[in-house]
């Protein structure tokens, strides 16, 4: 469904992303795994149009993704969330999904339909009982979620997740891997999903790709990548094999 | 929805002032000539600036634009031609220099809106000044009452293009423009294009105004025409009457030209000492305006 193919991105001195290589079947959650640094936010931002690559392709459907803008490439059914939570501050919860289901895959424009495409994005991620208050009232948690509701009230088949976990508490971080799941499960979507809390990955992912330094270091089943001695070099550093 | 309802008000009271033009003395006539001008060019402003949040400091181009159109043109074309010329003038300006003005955000686009109002303004009087002209009179222009009602067609244009915006995916995509445009922009707004859209549309109704003024004046001469008092007189009054609606630039427009009004004859520096300090209190205190007041208050 999505193949990133060869992609390499630089910035100034530094090489983002070296030559990296995956794809991603339908209704599929990808893990991606790396320490802080490893490019997997650029390969996000690469993915979604908002950086270009200085070489490779991005294959979406079997058409290349390369030069789009972001908002063409939402149109096609992408969306990404931002690591650093992104929400329209000033305007409410409810409006925030609404604008995201008028845009994007969807491009909805009668208001009853903008309003059922919110509501049902809102619900999935149990948020909905806060629809009239301002996103910039919410907690973290919530603004996490209201990130995800986003993305999926724009109609993507596809959602980039970057670290919609970090800073929860274990029961939060609980409930979210229930809403990823039922995303693909009820909803049929894919996901490729970035996350540093170890223990949801491993239990989330179908497969995991794991980058190191912008380079693909190694891929597979997460019981593969747990026992994997190169992986856990890197990830847990040299103390892990003394 | 209170849009509509504020839509419908606005037009009522448009409706009203066009019932009082029949009975109204010269004294009024000139009152409601700068009333009706600031409500169609606030209302215009708070289209680009209040939506997406690019607060332009230079829309009086638009408005000199359309003043040096008309009086170029008069007595050569009709004149509901000369405003039409003058609208699209101002448009078709806005276009060609939408894209590269609209790709700094923040400060800069302000300071740079500023800055391309007055580069026209001395360009024009250089290309003046080449054609022997220092100023350019208008002989024979329309009675008031006529330019009254060309701004009450102006003012009502102005209202339903606000009104239009914001029903539409347009001033719903602004409005995400302005809340956070890389965020925006992954949810499929087609930021660059949403942002020229506006300006354009934003820069319409001031050109028609600057014409219609300009008819007013009687006379054009680059330094009234692109006065940056009016720039700054379109912000004013869209944060004290409050920028998020409808009715919100309205209801600034109001304030400030019934109290510009009042002390023009008794006090008229005390008008821009009083201006200064409503800012004052608006920005600090009541940043969601007038019309904000008026929210709360139910």
């Amino acid at each position: 469904m999505l193949d990133v193919r060869n992609i390499s991105k630089r910035f100034g001195g530094v090489l983002a992303l070296d030559d990296v290589t995956f794809s991603v079947g339908a209704a599929e959650i990808v893990g991606l795994m790396g320490a802080n640094g490893a490019g997997k936010t650029t390969l996000f931002a690469v993915i979604a149009g908002n950086t270009r690559p200085q070489s490779g392709d991005v294959v979406w459907r079997g058409k290349s993704l390369l030069g789009l803008r972001p908002d063409q490439i939402a149109r096609h059914g992408i969306a990404r969330t931002f690591q650093v939570v992104r929400p329209f501050l000033g305007l409410t919860v409810m409006e925030n999904a609404s604008i995201a289901a008028r845009f994007g895959a969807r491009a909805l424009n009668r208001t009853s339909d903008v309003n059922a495409a919110a509501r049902d994005a809102l619900q999935a991620v149990h948020l909905f009982d806060r629809a009239e208050d301002l996103a910039s009232e919410l907690t973290l948690s919530d603004q996490k979620r209201l990130e995800i509701a986003r993305a999926l009230a724009t109609g993507a088949v596809l959602l980039l997740l970057d670290e919609v976990m970090a800073g929860l508490t274990p029961t939060e971080v609980r409930e979210m891997i229930e809403i990823i799941r039922s995303l693909r499960n009820d909803r049929g979507l894919t996901l490729i999903v970035i996350e540093h809390v170890m223990r949801a990955l491993m239990s989330l992912s179908d497969r995991i790709v794991v980058l190191h330094l912008g380079r693909r270091i190694a891929e597979g089943l997460p019981s593969i990548i747990a026992d994997d001695p190169q992986v856990s070099h890197v990830y847990f550093g040299s103390h892990a094999d003394a | 929805m209170s849009l509509l309802r504020d839509l419908v008000l606005i037009l009522l009271g448009l409706a009203a002032i066009a019932i009082a033009g029949f009975f109204a003395n010269d004294y009024w006539i000139g009152f409601g000539i700068a009333l009706l001008a600031a409500i169609a060019l606030t209302e215009s402003w708070a289209i680009l600036s209040a939506l997406s949040g690019y607060i332009s400091l230079g829309h009086v181009v638009f408005y000199g634009l359309g003043a040096y159109l008309v009086v170029v043109t008069w007595g050569v074309i009709w004149l509901p031609f000369a405003l039409l010329l003058a609208a699209i003038g101002a448009c078709g300006f806005a276009f060609a220099i939408g894209l590269p003005v609209l790709r700094v955000r923040g400060p800069y686009f302000v300071i740079l809106t500023f800055g391309v109002a007055e580069l026209v303004k001395y360009a024009l009087i250089a290309i003046e000044a080449a054609l022997g002209h220092a100023s350019r009179l208008v002989l024979g222009a329309p009675d008031p009452i006529v330019i009254l009602y060309i701004l009450l067609g102006a003012a009502t244009l102005a209202t339903l293009l606000a009104a239009g915006v914001r029903l539409t995916n347009l001033g719903h995509g602004l409005r995400a423009l302005r809340e956070d445009e890389e965020a925006a922009e992954t949810l499929g707004v087609p930021a660059a294009q949403y942002k020229l859209a506006a300006f354009v549309i934003s820069a319409a109704i001031p050109g028609l105004v600057g014409g219609a003024m300009a008819l007013r004046a009687t006379y054009f001469e680059p330094n009234t025409a692109f006065d940056p008092m009016i720039s700054f007189a379109m912000i004013a009054m869209t944060i004290i009457g409050g920028s998020d609606d409808l009715r919100g630039p309205v209801l600034g427009a109001i304030l400030l030209t019934g109290l510009s009004e009042v002390l023009w004859d008794v006090a008229p520096h005390a008008y821009m000492l009083i201006l200064g300090i409503l800012l004052l209190v608006f920005v600090r205190f009541l940043p969601e305006g007038l019309s904000g007041l008026i929210r709360r208050a139910h």
